[in-house]
């Protein structure tokens, strides 16, 4: 097992700061991420969890601009993206169709989903499109150059490189990929229709198109929420491995904190758009600060404590309307402070080493 | 404990036919989807049954529930009215007898009409099956909305107004109301979120005691399962593998594939109670399953024998039950 603490390096690849983003809708404006700041370290996993509409995944579409037409951002967030060099992009005013953000989404960051089978389109093989991404997106890598070619040879290889990679190659890239991701016989997979597999062979197909133009961040949106335990358990370790190979960090979502406890170096707790608390996976779950995290992790069902009963969070989660003023959380919160939770949203604070949480109790 | 079953179960099996293409239509195999599973249900106990997609949970509580017609086997339910064959029950007879046996859902978005109050839902039970008057109906409705914590005011709205949790607790107020003794659980708390869960299980427990109620609980959460049941059957390509006490099945489970299923469930502590075994490959098709015992292609221990014998099932201590030649000799 990894030690998640021991790795923590302050490099981020991802830099996040108070993204806000806000839906038109026939009732008026709601604002389903509201003020999430959060970074992705470099060949490291952060898990989010949540429950539904806690919009964990709204802000990871906002990321890739892949919301839908009545969503925009708030101009005053960051998304900055470190992807060489110190020079950061900021993602936040890219527009969707932009060329830039063509190449950065599918690219630099690709994304897995929940459904495979509405990820793939049926009418395409699987070969096809991993083959268009890679066309996309990859750039002909045929190894590094001699130290001791001209400039001139440099720049004219450099020059060649930046072709787009050949039809051939890419089939091979694609035969490739699916034989890595562990689909057995991937020269006769690769001429499949998506529904000529099963559950847990999509999901890996899957990931065998995202990481097909080497990604320095994955976005994984509950990849494995619709799998089997024993199908899971294979499709986490795998993703372990390649990036592990790949040198990707990745953005695991999952509404199970006992997949993210498996896969995450670094865990954000979401709950009606804001990040309740961050930190390190082990000390977060060990030593959970806000109520809310304390409250989800003693209702999770488990093995160790089956002869207790267990300890529902009180309340129901609030439709997007109707948010609650002040501290989202405080209809529900067991540690509620009357005149202050219900009053001011409250601030993000510091309680330890990488640890934050957004709570009155430790301001 | 040791007094009739409430339902006993022999030797059920269900299987689809599958057509061949064209004007005929020929039966060319068939998937078999429940194959010779043996069980009996105790008044007032929880058994949970747990397997991979595909492996026959679901049609298992169709059966019992008779919505699906068996292929052969026995049902048999008996209550302080007698011993009735569920599998010779039809038409009048089987609609009269639905009362005693409940089901509940997944998806409670689904599973509630929108065009009916929260009354309407909760009554329309009764109101199809007995012949109790407004006032009578009116007072086992305000019993159950109460029991499964619903005000007055949630009674006169719709069930879009409500959220997941409270929509499941509708659902299940409507299906108790007419007192049954044995209710199905089809991932009837999968859809939910975790805080909420908790809150549907505990209630789930309260009116089994309150009620004297007899679950059959079908989760692919296996902590869930756990959490509920008194006795837990696995389920491998439509036959049990191994039938034991809750402890028993988490943490001394006999049947590789049990103990492979147990250590994949992720926990948030990171522990495992033993070593885990870790299953290659997919469940195969049920249309074809493999000879002998059905889980050797996938098994790390399948020998010669596992690929020609079918393994019988056989108890191996007080209520555990497993399916496996080779169990006790790689258990160490």
């Amino acid at each position: 097992m990894h030690n998640p603490t021991s790795r923590l390096a302050d490099d981020p690849l991802l830099d996040v700061k108070d993204l806000r983003v806000s839906f038109r809708t026939d009732e008026g404006l709601i604002t389903p991420v509201d003020g999430v700041t959060f970074q992705v370290r470099k060949q490291q996993t952060l898990g989010i969890v949540g429950e539904s509409g806690s919009g964990k995944s709204v802000s990871t579409r906002a990321l890739v601009k892949l919301l839908p037409k009545n969503g925009f951002i708030d101009p005053g967030s960051r998304m900055n993206f470190y992807n060489n060099g110190r020079v950061p992009l900021d993602i936040t005013p890219l527009t969707p169709h932009s060329r830039a953000m063509g190449k950065l989404r599918g690219g630099e960051v690709a994304m897995i989903f929940q459904e495979p089978m509405a990820s793939f389109s049926p009418v395409y093989t699987i070969g096809n499109q991993i083959v268009e991404a890679v066309r996309q997106h990859r750039i002909t890598a045929k190894g590094p150059l001699a130290p001791t070619a001209r400039i001139g040879e440099q720049i004219g290889e450099g020059i060649r490189a930046a072709r787009k990679v050949g039809k051939k190659e890419a089939r091979a890239i694609a035969i490739e990929m699916l034989d890595r991701v562990g689909i057995a016989n991937a020269a006769m997979r690769v001429d499949q229709y998506p529904h000529e597999l099963s559950g847990g062979m999509r999901q890996r197909a899957m990931i065998a198109v995202a990481l097909s133009t080497r990604p320095k961040l994955l976005i994984a949106d509950e990849p494995t929420t619709a799998l089997d335990v024993t199908i899971q358990a294979q499709i986490l370790d795998l993703m372990k491995e390649l990036q592990a190979e790949l040198n990707m960090a990745i953005i695991f979502i999952s509404h199970d904190m006992g997949v993210i406890a498996r896969i995450a170096d670094e865990v954000a707790v979401m709950y009606l758009g804001i990040i309740v608390e961050r930190g390190p996976t082990a000390m977060l779950i060990k030593d959970p600060k806000h109520p809310y995290t304390r409250g989800l992790l003693d209702a999770i069902p488990r093995l160790d404590r089956l002869d207790t009963p267990l300890k529902p969070v009180g309340g129901d989660i609030p439709g997007p309307q109707e948010r609650p003023a002040g501290c989202p959380f405080h209809p529900r919160c067991s540690r509620f402070i009357p005149q202050i939770c219900d009053q001011k949203m409250p601030p993000s604070v510091q309680v330890g080493k990488n640890r934050f949480t957004r709570c009155f109790l430790y301001t | 404990m040791k007094q009739n079953p409430l339902i006993r179960v022999e030797n059920l099996k269900v299987h689809f036919p599958l057509y061949s293409k064209g004007l005929f239509r020929k039966v060319v195999g068939h998937v078999r989807a429940v194959d010779g599973v043996t069980f009996d249900l105790h008044k007032g106990e929880t058994l949970g049954l747990v397997g991979e997609s595909g492996s026959g949970k679901t049609t298992i509580g169709m059966a019992l529930l008779r919505t699906l017609k068996e292929t052969a086997g026995n049902i048999s339910f008996s209550n302080s009215r007698g011993v009735v064959d569920l599998t010779t029950l039809t038409g009048k007879r089987l609609k009269k007898f639905r009362r005693h046996m409940q089901l509940i859902f997944q998806d409670p978005y689904a599973s509630l009409n929108p065009r009916m109050t929260v009354r309407d839902i909760i009554a329309e039970p009764l109101e199809c099956q007995t012949r109790l008057n407004k006032a009578e109906i009116n007072e086992q409705l305000l019993e159950f909305a109460a029991r499964c914590k619903l005000n007055l005011e949630h009674l006169r709205r719709f069930p879009h107004a409500f959220s997941g949790g409270q929509r499941q607790r509708i659902c299940i107020a409507r299906a108790l109301i007419t007192r049954p003794e044995f209710v199905v659980y089809d991932e009837s708390v999968s859809a939910l979120d975790v805080s909420i869960q908790a809150e549907i299980i505990n209630l789930l427990i309260k009116l089994q005691k309150e009620l004297g109620l007899t679950y059959l609980f079908i989760a692919h959460d296996l902590s869930v399962v756990a959490h509920i049941s008194t006795r837990v059957a696995v389920l491998y390509l439509g036959r049990f593998v191994e039938l034991a006490p809750t402890s028993d099945i988490f943490f001394k489970p006999m049947h590789p594939y049990t103990r492979a299923l147990m250590s994949a469930v992720p926990t948030v502590d990171g522990t495992y109670t033993f070593e885990p075994i870790k299953l290659t490959g997919e469940i195969p098709n049920p249309a074809d399953p493999p000879a002998g015992c059905r889980f050797h292609t996938r098994c790390p221990y399948s020998e010669a024998l596992c690929r020609q014998k079918i393994p019988i099932w056989r108890q191996v201590a007080t209520d555990h039950f497993i399916a496996c030649h080779r169990a006790e000799e790689v258990l160490f």
